[in-house]
Formats: C-alpha cells, structure tokens, sequence
C-alpha cells in the first residue's frame, strides 16, 4: 500500500443520517494534508443520494488540492445504482483496494508496468507479439495512433531479430516493454545475431544516419522506419547478446 | 503459419487486362511471400493493370512496403499499372514517413483508381 | 513465455496473445478457446489467490507442440497462495460431487474439464502446469 493513500472501509447502509460521519472522516484525512482517498465499499449494502452527494463533494475538493477519491468494491447493485444517477462521469468504479493503489501509482509516481514477453526465434510469433503491445499501449490510454506506431516498432525490430540471426540452435527473442503515462522504452534482446560488432556498427551507422538509406533495401526500410517514429533509438553488443533500445513518447 | 491475409480479385468493366484486388487482414514479413507469389502470378498471366483495395488491410510493415514497390515497378515494366485505393490513415502514415507516398500511385477512393486506368 | 504485472487488467490481452499464437499453429477454434478459458482462470485464480504485492509479475510459459500444448503459470512464494488449498482442488476427483466452497475450486474445477492433466509444482516458485491435448479429428479453422 502507498503511504500516500488513506482508506476508509464503509459498512452497511449509508443512509441520509451518515452524511455527517461521513463528511468528519473525510475532513480530518484533508486536513492532515491526505489528499488521495480509497473509500472501500464491498460491505456496503446501500447507498443513498445525500451520501452520493457528499462524495461527490469530497471527490471535487480533493481534485482541487490534485488529489483524489477512489471508490472501490462496489457491488453490482451499488455499481448500477450509481451508473443510473450519473456517477460514472464523475467517479471510475475499481473492483479492490490494490487496483486503486496501482492507478493512483500510475498517476501520480510514474511508476510503469514492466511487460517481458519471449519468442521462439520464429516470423510466426512475431504478428501476436506486436498485438499484445499494442494492446498494452491502448489499455494504458495510448492513442490509437501510438498504438500502431509502436506495433509498426515491434514488427519492425523483432523481424530484424529473427531474421538476421544464424546460431544453431537458434536462441530466443526476448522484448522487454517499460510502460509508463506518458513513455514507453523497449528492449528487443536477441543471443542469434550472426552480425557481430561488425553488424552492430552497420545498424548504428544507419540509426545516426551515416549509411544513406535506399527505399528499395528492405533492412534500411524498417531501421528508417523505426527511427522515425520513436524518439530515442540505440543498438549495442554485450557479450553474446544484441541490444537494441527504443523510446517512445506518448502523442500529446 | 503465420498472420492470414485474405486476397480476392474481382474483373473490371471492359478492362480484360486489369482486375481489382482486395487486401483483407494485415500484411507483414509472414505472409509477403505468399502474396508476391499471387500477384506477380497475376501479372504474368497478362494482368498488368491492378488495382489494390486497401479498405481492410488494417496494417502493412516495410518488407510489406517493399512488395507493394515491387509490384509498381512489375507493373510499369510490363507496360502496365499498379495502383492503390482505400488506405487508412495509419497505413498511409506509415507510407507517408517512408516517403513511399511518391513512389506509389495511390488514390482516396476505389472508383477514382479504376476510372483513371 | 509472457511476464507480467500481477493485475487483472492484463489478463485478456495475455489470453487473446497465446490462443491466436496456438490458433496460427493449426489448433482448432475450439481448442484455442478453451486455451484461453483455461489461462484465464489460471491467472484470475493467482492473482486473486495469491494476493500479489505491487511491483510482483506472474510468468505464464505455453509450449506448443505438434499434438499437445503445455502452459506452466509460475508466482513467487511471497503472493502468499495457500498450496495445500490449491493441491487439494487440484487433487480432487473431478467425477465427485464437490459443493465448492470457494470461487478457487471452481476455477480449478473448469480448468480439469478442459485439460487432460493439471499439476502443482511446489519448489523455488509455485508452479500449476496444465496439459491439453489436441483433439481426434480436429479440424483447423482461423480464428481471425
């Protein structure tokens, strides 16, 4: 749990007459400068319009202070409820305390979700694994547009991997993706490559621009392509490994 | 087996020589090969004006790209055409960056591409 | 094998990712799907269960061979899953009548219907490997 966040745990029915406990508790997390709130609800029954209210109001004077209120454990009755007096537009619905803690980490400490995904050194595996981050990317509110940008990256880059490699036995193609709000980096990490330092040098040379790219040279293609639509773009050799590394910012 | 493509050909009008080609799916380095077979199949067998219906290819890669060069050059090589309709905004980024907008003839609609040839 | 955070959130694009890469490799629609409900319990049931801490991932490896697949769904110890509750719901005959008692035994539950063999592994880290065979007669049909 973040320190940062104060929980409530509430039971019951929240009737009318629990506003103004309600609305104390609230009052004392603000004014010990508490301005990210969980209010835990699975072991509420019913809740009513004055409390919603007063939800609500807490909910706009912690967004003022840049806080939040965070309403956790509905259950589907409470959930519907509050769908149909118009609650949705103002509170997001989480289903457990640790969900808040990962978005309210999400929002406010920059703290990104690391996503390791490892493939046999084979085309075939390549479509899936551009989809899934892609659809990472979607998930954690990247455009539509970021999310092709980056599948185009991963295509481009894992089809590299797994296309200029020679070792027998052929050794996997590992992607690490570091997701955060406004960022994204990629580690492509590949034991095949045949190329050596000798191809490292040809791939940076290209990344810094010293090779002149032709249209028609289908590795040029995808290392032009790649450098265009990121934001920070490196290939290095450790050991027996080839690591090439992508930034990605997010389209503001 | 790789990603699907889906590929169909319907005739033109009074154009025995030309037939349009519909791309359905994505085109990327698992299934260029497959697709390079069909149309420079197509062309040899005296269809050497194509045009290319991208309103369901979701997404193309470079080595997607480079056969899509390809088949101009084939084409205009063999006295012919290659041209393409109907491209979503993501893929003609992707052409666009590449710079290969110049080099291909692409057109907005499918009609206008089939009037022109 | 696919590495990530103990949220719920990523279990539909983790279970979409290995039932299309299982679907492209000539299993039928069918047993794809049953893939995917498969690791969908596997991982709702870890990460429910086991309680990770933030910043712990879940490792979920499938091996596809030409007449079987073999998901292995690995947690650190620290998530804090009851093995004795899980080896029992595992253990359990799937013939007898179980008044389950807990959304853990039914999630295991489905899963020993749709595979042909489902163990736990308990050593550095706890592992449930699940073993589906391909059916008789299966015909290949894209799910795309």
């Amino acid at each position: 749990m973040s320190e940062a966040l104060q929980v409530f745990h509430f039971k019951g029915n929240l009737n009318a007459d629990r506003v103004h406990e309600i609305e104390e508790s609230f009052a004392g997390a603000l004014a010990d400068n508490q301005n990210f709130i969980v209010a835990e609800m699975s072991e509420v029954d019913f809740i009513s319009s004055p409390v919603l209210g007063e939800l609500m109001g807490c909910k706009r004077r912690l967004t003022e202070r840049g806080g939040n209120l965070y309403l956790v454990g509905l259950n589907t009755e409470n959930r519907n409820k509050l769908r149909l007096m118009g609650a949705e537009k103002i509170f997001e619905f989480l289903p457990t305390i640790r969900s808040a803690v990962l978005k309210y980490r999400w929002e406010n400490e920059d703290k990104g979700d690391e996503i390791t995904v490892t493939i046999p050194p084979a085309l075939n595996f390549v479509p899936e694994m551009r989809s899934l981050f892609s659809g990472v990317a979607l998930q954690k509110g990247y455009s539509k547009r970021d999310a092709f940008r980056i599948e185009t990256i991963i295509d481009e880059l894992c089809n590299n991997a797994v296309e200029h490699g020679a070792r027998t036995p052929p050794q996997p193609v590992q992607v690490v993706c570091r997701i955060f709000r406004f960022h994204l980096e990629f580690s492509i990490i590949n034991r095949n490559a045949a190329t050596g330092g000798d191809g490292v040098a040809e791939i940076q040379k290209r990344i810094s621009g010293g090779a002149p790219f032709d249209l028609n040279e289908r590795r040029g293609r995808g290392i032009e392509l790649v450098k265009m639509l990121c934001a920070e773009f490196s290939v290095s050799s450790e050991n027996d490994k080839t690591i090439v590394k992508v930034i990605k910012k997010k389209e503001v | 087996m790789g990603n699907q493509i889906n590929i169909s050909f319907k005739d033109v009008d009074g154009k025995p020589n030309a037939k349009v080609v519909e791309f359905i799916g994505d085109l990327d380095a698992t299934n260029v090969e497959s697709v390079l077979e069909k149309i420079v199949s197509l062309m040899d067998n005296g269809v050497v004006n194509i045009v290319a219906d991208f309103e369901k290819l979701r997404y193309v890669n470079s080595t997607g790209l480079g056969i899509l060069l390809h088949f101009s050059k084939l084409a205009k090589e063999k006295g012919g055409c290659f041209k393409i309709a109907n491209v979503n905004e993501h893929v003609y980024e992707i052409i666009e960056i590449i710079g290969a907008n110049t080099l291909l003839d692409i057109y907005e609609g499918l009609d206008e591409a089939v009037l022109s040839l | 094998m696919v590495d990530f955070p103990g949220d719920i959130d990523y279990i539909p694009l983790v279970r979409k990712f290995f039932a299309n890469l299982i679907n492209a490799h000539d299993f039928s629609r069918r047993f794809a799907f049953r893939t995917e409900i498969i690791i969908d319990e596997l991982c709702n049931n870890t990460i429910k269960f086991g309680k990770p801490r933030i910043g712990e991932s879940i490792k979920l490896s499938c091996d596809i061979q030409n007449d079987q697949i073999v998901l292995d769904i690995f947690s650190p110890r620290s998530m804090g899953v009851d093995i004795i509750k899980l080896k029992k719901a595992v253990e359990e005959k799937s013939g007898q009548k179980v008044a389950y008692e807990s959304e853990l035994e039914r999630g295991i539950h489905i899963i020993k219907i749709l595979c042909d063999d489902i163990q736990v592994f308990d050593k550095d880290d706890i592992c449930i490997r699940v073993i589906k065979k391909r059916e008789q007669g299966e015909e290949f049909v894209s799910l795309s």
